[in-house]
């Protein structure tokens, strides 16, 4: 999914390698300026190299919303040494799989690969990296591509109304943004523009790579040496942000016929960096994160049975990103739903957290943390959000205690304070006339 | 949750083909102990000691395989509501329990079974003997949770099918592929069967089903059997057994010519099945089929991406799939997605002649190799998750035996070009596809939203 909500599991990162207080891994800062993580996990004959280069949609030019997108996209359809079909053979043969992702502001490129193919895996993925043909003919195939995907994604209802709740969140800002662009910009989009967001961003010193699995530290580094000798450094350029605002409250409701109201409700949430992350985290928890248990949950599920799921969350990244509550329920409850559940955060922001719930919650928070470190696949998506983030990665080990010693007068402070339902905005989308919606 | 067969690889997208079915070859890694208690109770433990964590899995053999018409729907019905609580452990308590040790649980129901898991760290393993076995035993079922979980459900069959264009035309094209084998009827179920379906039924079905000696217990993790076996026995060991389950007797009869099944309704483009009828794994076909699945859809150079995708573009994703891991035939099902402002008649003809590519010119050494490649990296790749290999074992041993697992990687080795193109002519034929096509119709574009402001709904 390109349009941005993290998912929860990205919200509630990053926690320890269990007991015994062993780093995950190591860290290096190449020559040529990129950040080197390895996590030496040799049980399972594989490796998992993922590559995170720190710019996304976010740094798409005006005008030319769509370009970091259609740049991840076009990695991987033909090289200096292959043709899109025969990389895909290679790869293929190899049993590797390859791939690349643009999100507002990251760019990943994935690896995942049997140890004894790891250096003809290593090979395709630094031509990849490095020297991407883009050609025009693949340009214009992945373009009409592109846009299909974004007009197949209209038929749902849940998707509809992300879209357009995260459009008037965030008007003017890269969070409102779909990372494929739009269908106007796509289809100005170059070959040279594509060559340019390449030249510019898939630069070593903009790049943290992750690698989990059955290789050494040592002789990866060596490897890299082999494959990755030209890749050099350039000055990256800096992207302007400007300040997320609180919306109005107010209503939008978008009519289709579907059997079902989705709803999502919120508004500007929290940064990364913010200190009160983790009361946020605990407080989201208690509300609406933490699955069966939360408030929302019993409340709006268990007791009223007005939905299969609902769920709230914050999406904590560079800048303020947004805070959500996302239920379906058929169309003729919508506004139940929607009353019911803002009673459920009014109540929460006026009497805080019980005891009791604090309490689980933060148990619930540490000691769900290894079971997220299980995998090669968690590692290496994991080491470079510590990066990303600037947590270390010493930051398992502190998790506990940083969740440990929320209170809960802060957890109580954080609703308050991040909770606004004066200023909610909702998007509705539902068979109006069912739900009882008048017609906008 | 529930889940149609073939949706299996539209949810397992880490393992894009066939995925229940990659399997360790070595000995070495399936450290495995077993064992039947006394009341009927099939347990499976496998050692694995990368992470202090477990996988907790309780494999009912039952789903909507073994419903009737009226009760579709029941099983996973049934398994809602056996997240309500029991005497000793009431409402609610069974999550709160489990998550405040930072323990994650779900279920999940599909055609053949219903299974429950939990992950955990090492050291809690012993709650979840003690709540799994005893809402087994004990479950409440009353009134008051049955209403509400039949009102959930439904809302669960709006959000996945019926606002959900393709899970809706899957669900046409199984209900016309067959005709007298319960695998016609969805895994949620009709829903004038869950309006109608009573307490006193679903209490009577899960005396029949929810018995020890028709279940599997895995866990798989930082176990020790020897230290785990007699607390599986002290805890699960005391439940008493049931009467057997009845068979489910009904066999699909051949299929004697093409169904076409159209389903229109407001979607943004047309989507296109060809669901064929196929053997399980049973059969020794089971393994070529496995591969012609992978020549035609997996990895980034398969044959309908190439020719659907890349070169013709009048698809957005082509797949194919196919789970031999079945308890009756199950269906080999192409898809397509078109791109927009290409015709279907155009598309089906693109794909077909794919099919009889493989059927009239055997495929390369090369491309067969590479194929057999994807399988077993992807086998590897399978070993990585604590949580799948669980499921692999539940899978197998509730078909009858988890060794048979050990038999996939050899079998697909073992498959020649000649195998590929015999079985693409055996079962990939016209008369036995049931092809279902959706056909966009209303608006299927959003408004724009007139973003108009409003004051709040209250």
């Amino acid at each position: 999914m390109k349009f941005q909500l993290l998912p929860l599991i990205l919200l509630l990162p990053l926690c320890t390698n269990f007991a015994e207080a062993a780093p995950l891994g190591t860290r290096t800062v190449l020559d040529n300026g990129a950040v080197l993580l390895v996590a030496e996990r040799p049980s399972i004959p594989m490796v998992v190299i993922n590559i995170l280069l720190k710019s996304g949609a976010a740094a798409d030019p005006a005008g030319k919303e769509g370009v970091a997108n259609l740049t991840a996209e076009l990695l991987t359809r033909g090289t200096k040494q292959h043709s899109a079909q025969a990389l895909a053979e290679e790869l293929d043969f190899l049993g590797a799989s390859l791939g690349v992702d643009a999100d507002l502001e990251t760019t990943s490129i994935t690896l995942t690969t049997l140890t004894k193919n790891l250096p003809a895996s290593l090979t395709l993925l630094a031509e990849v990296l490095t020297s991407p043909t883009f050609p025009v003919a693949e340009l214009d195939k992945k373009r009409v591509e592109i846009l299909g995907g974004l007009q197949s994604r209209e038929e749902d209802p849940g998707w509809v109304a992300q879209r357009a709740f995260l459009e008037q969140l965030y008007p003017q800002h890269p969070y409102g943004r779909l990372v494929e662009g739009q269908a106007a910009t796509l289809a100005a989009l170059k070959r040279d523009d594509v060559v340019a967001f390449h030249q510019t961003y898939f630069r070593p010193n903009n790049a943290i790579i992750a690698v989990a699995g059955d290789i050494t530290q040592e002789k990866f580094v060596k490897l890299l040496q082999t494959h990755l000798a030209e890749w050099q450094r350039e000055d990256i350029p800096d992207i302007s942000w400007p300040e997320e605002q609180q919306p109005a409250a107010k209503q939008i409701t978008i009519d289709k016929k579907v059997t079902q109201a989705n709803v999502i409700m919120g508004h500007i949430g929290i940064a990364r960096a913010n200190p009160d992350y983790y009361a946020v985290q605990v407080m989201n928890y208690i509300l609406g994160g933490g699955g069966f248990g939360s408030r929302l949950m019993d409340k709006i599920r268990e007791e009223l049975a007005l939905v299969y799921s609902i769920g709230s969350s914050f999406s904590a990244r560079k800048h303020a990103g947004p805070f959500t509550v996302v239920l379906q329920t058929k169309n003729a409850s919508a506004s139940q739903a929607v009353e019911e559940s803002l009673k459920v955060i009014n109540h929460f922001v006026e009497e805080g957290p019980t005891e009791k719930e604090l309490t689980e919650a933060k148990a619930y928070l540490v000691n769900s943390f290894p079971l997220r470190l299980v995998s090669n696949r968690d590692v290496a998506a994991l080491l470079p959000v510590l990066e990303f983030y600037n947590l270390g990665l010493d930051y398992p080990d502190r998790y506990p205690t940083l969740i440990g010693q929320v209170t809960r007068e802060q957890v109580h402070a954080a609703a308050k304070t991040y909770l606004h339902t004066d200023h909610l905005l909702r998007v509705v989308v539902a068979d109006l006339a069912q739900a009882g919606l008048p017609k906008q | 949750m529930y889940k149609r067969r073939f949706f299996l690889a539209l949810f397992l997208l880490t393992f894009p083909f066939l995925s229940p079915t990659f399997l360790l070859a070595e000995e070495k890694n399936w450290p495995v102990t077993q064992e039947t208690l006394p009341n009927g109770l099939e347990v499976i433990l496998l050692e694995d000691h990368r992470a202090p964590v477990v996988t907790l899995q309780v494999w009912y053999r039952v789903g909507s395989r073994n419903e009737h018409t009226g009760i579709t729907g029941i099983s996973h019905l049934l398994e809602h509501l056996m997240f309500r609580g029991t005497p000793k452990y009431g409402q609610g308590e069974f999550s709160r329990l489990v998550q405040e040790e930072g323990g994650s649980h779900n279920a999940f129901t599909a055609d053949d079974h219903t299974v429950y898991f939990e992950n955990i760290a090492a050291p809690h393993l012993e709650l979840l003997l003690e709540l799994e076995s005893d809402r087994m035993a004990n479950l409440t079922l009353d009134e008051t949770s049955f209403s509400a979980e039949r009102k959930i459900v439904m809302e669960e069959r709006r959000l996945r099918t019926a606002d959900e264009p393709a899970a809706d035309l899957y669900e046409q094209v199984s209900a016309a592929a067959y005709t007298a084998h319960p695998y016609g009827w969805p895994v949620v179920g009709w829903m004038s069967d869950l309006e109608t379906m009573t307490l006193p039924e679903v209490k009577a079905y899960r005396q029949i089903f929810y018995v020890p000696n028709n279940a599997i217990l895995v866990i798989a993790g930082d176990v020790s059997p020897a230290a785990l076996l007699p607390k599986i026995k002290a805890t699960f060991g005391a439940i008493r057994a049931g009467v057997p389950t009845p068979k489910v007797t009904s066999v699909e009869p051949p299929q004697r010519g093409e169904r076409r099944v159209k389903l229109k309704r407001p979607a943004s483009l047309p989507l296109y099945v060809a669901a064929y009828h196929v053997p399980t794994l049973k059969s020794e076909d089971s393994f070529p089929l496995a591969l012609l699945s992978v020549v035609l859809a997996g990895g980034r150079s398969s044959r309908l991406q190439t020719a659907l995708v890349e070169q013709k573009a009048l698809a957005l994703g082509a797949d194919a799939d196919y789970d031999r891991a079945s308890q009756d035939p199950p269906l080999f099902t192409l898809s397509m997605r078109l791109a927009p402002g290409k015709r279907v008649q155009d598309a089906e003809r693109a794909l077909y002649r794919e099919v009889e590519r493989l059927q009239n010119k055997r495929v390369s050494p090369k491309e067969l190799e590479r194929a057999k490649n994807l399988v077993e990296s992807s086998f590897v790749y399978g070993q990585d998750s604590l949580f799948y290999r669980a499921m692999q074992l539940g899978e197998y041993a509730s078909l009858g035996d988890w060794e048979l697992i050990r038999k996939f990687v050899p079998g697909i080795r073992a498959v020649s070009a000649a195998d590929v193109q015999r079985v693409a002519k055996t079962y990939l034929r016209e008369d036995n596809r049931t092809v279902g096509i959706l056909i966009p119709e209303g608006k299927p574009i959003r408004e724009r939203p007139s973003g108009a402001a409003r004051g709040p709904l209250h």
